[in-house]
């Protein structure tokens, strides 16, 4: 059991720097999900971790102790891929095993403890009937779960996990996640686990730190992220859906803050004005939720904007419009028949938006 | 008019395997149907033998009234997109989407107009001069439908286009599908086994499965009156809740576990009409799972085992006597872990499956 920390972290693919400074503290005991898209450096980084690959600089900590100069094998760290990675010409057991027979340990363990830990770690997995099998016997779920036992054998410091449900069909991955999950609550390994999926992360972290382009955006629980991200990427990403950002730009109408949207002038109630007055340009990004847009007749809406495409989301009808170059979504409450460019208006509702520096994508809220 | 029929297709390879069973099955002028299923289920082998790539073994395809079963592919003028976008690597996204219409000898004047047109419309202009491998996997998928709509084939072929891609793009690009139907018109036929993806951008749904179409509807046909406890299984972002059930004809009511639930007499007179009163499974969606009171009768109690935060809502997965049982509860009143719950699950919004799988009655009946 251990925390993992990352101080100030480099590196360089030839000309391109992913990583300039990066830090990164996990708790000991925690579930943390790397979120991010793909090219924000979470593989990397895990692979920082875990001793596939070496920084350029930085420290990489684990349990207090850095490990930069320890080989994978001896940094006691477990690790599931994506792929699962099992060897085809071993067993399930051999599979299984195979940790433990590697030459930094296998002096620690004779056939007898090899057996006595393939058994409970199979028991935990709930393959105890499938330690003969071949792994390519096996279907999805049950590779994964091997995987996950090969990981955890030698009883590591900390958990690794690559993507490891995201290549299950829907109902399978449902049901693992939440097998992981319980499975952490027995166990308490410090557990890492990179996706690009935000509800998973949601679903799945005791933290998440959101990734984008070699920097961390934010990292907190799931409902801090959620109810408020620290910057337009984060408020962007998470969420299903996501937060509709529309440009907009501060003001005053008169003596009261204003927030003007195209021609539009939308007054700024107490807790918003009060951000605005942090803000070092007037330029913002407004963060909005679905339901807080209303679709209304064109001249009755605080904003006028033109319908782009509409999807059916579970039960409901969610209409995608355009603003400029912004794309807002709603939600309706009874389906209607849209047609791309009808001019339809739109009632934002503030109480509870976001606001964010166009420049910088930092939440006004923080600054405050 | 592109209108498609399958009259008792069916398609055999050798060794006996029978991928496509007595298929029939419309494509209606200007629709965008999906078949949806799982790997292994047919709908890639329908789609195959629709573009002419495929033999058909038995049956009659039928385009615009002519039987086309011996049309070579390249006489059906229909456009295709894949999963792994299939693009020239060597050549610029210009010319890859210009490819089609080269190959047809249009003027060259006419090409640049209509690729820069396309462009526009994906948003790709900027991209024109670029090789593909210098593009996001979404930006792929986008010059990958370009070269699909640069000229106007009489119907497209979508075989999981939004296969390859993260959840997130995955979402930008189903609303850009759904509007580039809605823009051209054009009969498109499209797989996938993503029923999100399937709900969002089509206008009806075809479930496959072994072979065989299971049901073809609307999503909310496939939600509220599933033809089977395959199709219940299979649509659903969360999977569906199906637990172990009897009929206890005499009293008129069904038992779950311990948990007694009382049927309104129509329901009793349909379940005794179906004769199987055993081996009965009772399925209802997390969504329309509640939180009971302490005193409601017919609720089942339980454990909260996991907590999924989605956002404004929780996954509450908790351990009951007849299994895990999943719930959609506000995040502003979930239980605690490890809480002792009851459950309230609502016979009007349940179905009742026999043990074959056929459906015996579905809650929404209330409709009629």
């Amino acid at each position: 059991m251990a925390e993992i920390r990352l101080r100030d972290i480099h590196k360089r693919f030839g000309r391109f720097q992913l990583f300039r400074g990066f830090s990164l503290g996990c708790p000991d005991h925690a579930y943390l999900c790397l979120l991010g898209p793909s090219g924000c450096g979470k593989t990397t980084l895990m692979r920082i971790i875990a001793g596939l690959a070496a920084p350029d600089a930085g420290d990489v900590l684990i349990g207090g102790r850095r490990v930069n100069d320890l080989l994978p094998a001896i940094r006691n760290v477990g690790l599931a891929f994506q792929n699962y990675a099992l060897y085809p010409h071993l067993s399930v057991a051999g599979n299984l095993a195979f940790p433990l027979r590697a030459p930094v340990r296998r002096a620690h363990y004779n056939e007898a403890d090899i057996r006595a830990a393939v058994k409970r770690i199979a028991a935990l997995l709930k393959i105890d009937s499938l330690l003969d099998r071949h792994v390519n016997q096996l279907s999805g779920g049950q590779q994964q779960r091997v995987a996950l036992g090969r990981a955890l054998i030698h009883d590591p410091q900390v958990l690794l996990l690559d993507e490891p449900v995201t290549h299950l069909d829907a109902r399978l991955r449902y049901e693992m996640r939440a097998e992981i999950k319980l499975l952490h609550d027995r166990i308490g390994t410090t557990t890492i686990h990179v996706t690009h999926d935000q509800r998973e992360a949601l679903a799945m972290g005791d933290l998440i730190a959101v990734m984008r382009e070699g920097e961390l955006e934010q990292i907190g629980t799931p409902l801090k992220l959620y109810d408020t991200p620290a910057t337009a990427f984060v408020a962007g990403f998470v969420g299903d859906p996501p937060m509709s950002l529309l440009h907009a730009r501060l003001a005053t109408d008169g003596s009261h803050p204003a927030l003007h949207i195209g021609a539009s002038s939308l007054p700024l109630a107490a807790e918003l004005s009060a951000q605005a007055r942090t803000a070092k340009s007037p330029d913002v990004l407004l963060g909005l939720r679905p339901q807080q847009v209303t679709l209304v007749e064109p001249e009755r809406g605080d904003v006028v904007a033109a319908v782009y495409s509409h999807e059916m989301v579970g039960r409901e009808q969610q209409l995608l419009v355009s603003m400029a170059a912004d794309t807002i979504r709603c939600r309706m409450k009874q389906p209607i028949q849209v047609v791309a460019g009808t001019k339809v208006g739109l009632n934002l509702s503030l109480v509870g938006a976001k606001l964010f520096d166009a420049i910088s994508g930092k939440s006004l809220a923080d600054l405050h | 008019m592109p209108r498609v029929e399958f009259h008792n297709v069916s398609k055999s390879y050798p060794g006996g395997i029978r991928a496509v069973i007595d298929l029939g099955l419309t494509v209606e002028d200007g629709e965008l149907l999906c078949v949806l299923g799982p790997s292994g289920c047919g709908k890639s082998s329908t789609l195959r033998m629709l573009a002419g790539l495929e033999s058909i073994t038995s049956g009659d395809l039928v385009l615009d009234g002519a039987r086309i079963n011996d049309l070579p592919a390249q006489a059906r003028d229909m456009a295709m997109v894949f999963e792994n976008y299939a693009l020239y690597p060597h050549l610029r996204v210009f010319d890859n989407i210009a490819m089609p219409l080269v190959a047809r000898r249009v003027q060259r004047g006419e090409i640049q107009k209509r690729v820069h047109e396309v462009a526009e419309t994906l948003h790709i202009t900027d991209q024109l001069m670029k090789r593909p491998r210098h593009l996001s996997g979404g930006e792929r998928q986008r010059v990958a439908l370009g070269r699909a709509i640069v000229r106007t084939p009489k119907m497209f072929l979508m075989d999981e286009p939004l296969g390859h891609l993260e959840a997130y793009l995955r979402v930008e690009l189903r609303a850009e599908i759904r509007r580039l139907h809605e823009r051209l018109g054009a009969t498109t036929f499209y797989i996938t086994h993503d029923q999100e993806e399937a709900a969002a951008i089509s206008d009806r749904i075809a479930v496959m499965h072994q072979g065989r179409i299971q049901q073809i509807g609307s999503l909310l046909d496939l939600l509220d009156r599933p033809a089977n406890r395959f199709v219940a299984e299979f649509i659903g972002s969360l999977p569906i809740n199906l637990l172990a059930a009897t009929a206890n004809e005499g009293e008129g009511s069904l038992r779950v576990g311990p948990t007694m639930l009382p049927l309104s007499p129509a329901q009793a007179t349909r379940l005794r009409a179906a004769r199987s009163h055993t081996g009965l499974t009772f399925g209802i969606r997390p969504e329309d799972v509640a939180l009971a009171d302490q005193e409601h009768a017919a609720a089942l109690p339980g454990r909260v085992a996991v907590l999924e935060p989605q956002g404004d809502n929780t996954v509450v997965i908790a351990d009951t006597p007849v299994g895990r049982v999943s719930a959609v509860i506000p995040s502003c009143s979930v239980p605690a872990h490890g809480e002792r719950i009851r459950l309230h699950l609502a016979l009007d919004h349940a179905h009742i499956f026999a043990a074959d799988g056929s459906n015996l009655l579905s809650g929404v009946d209330r409709k009629g």
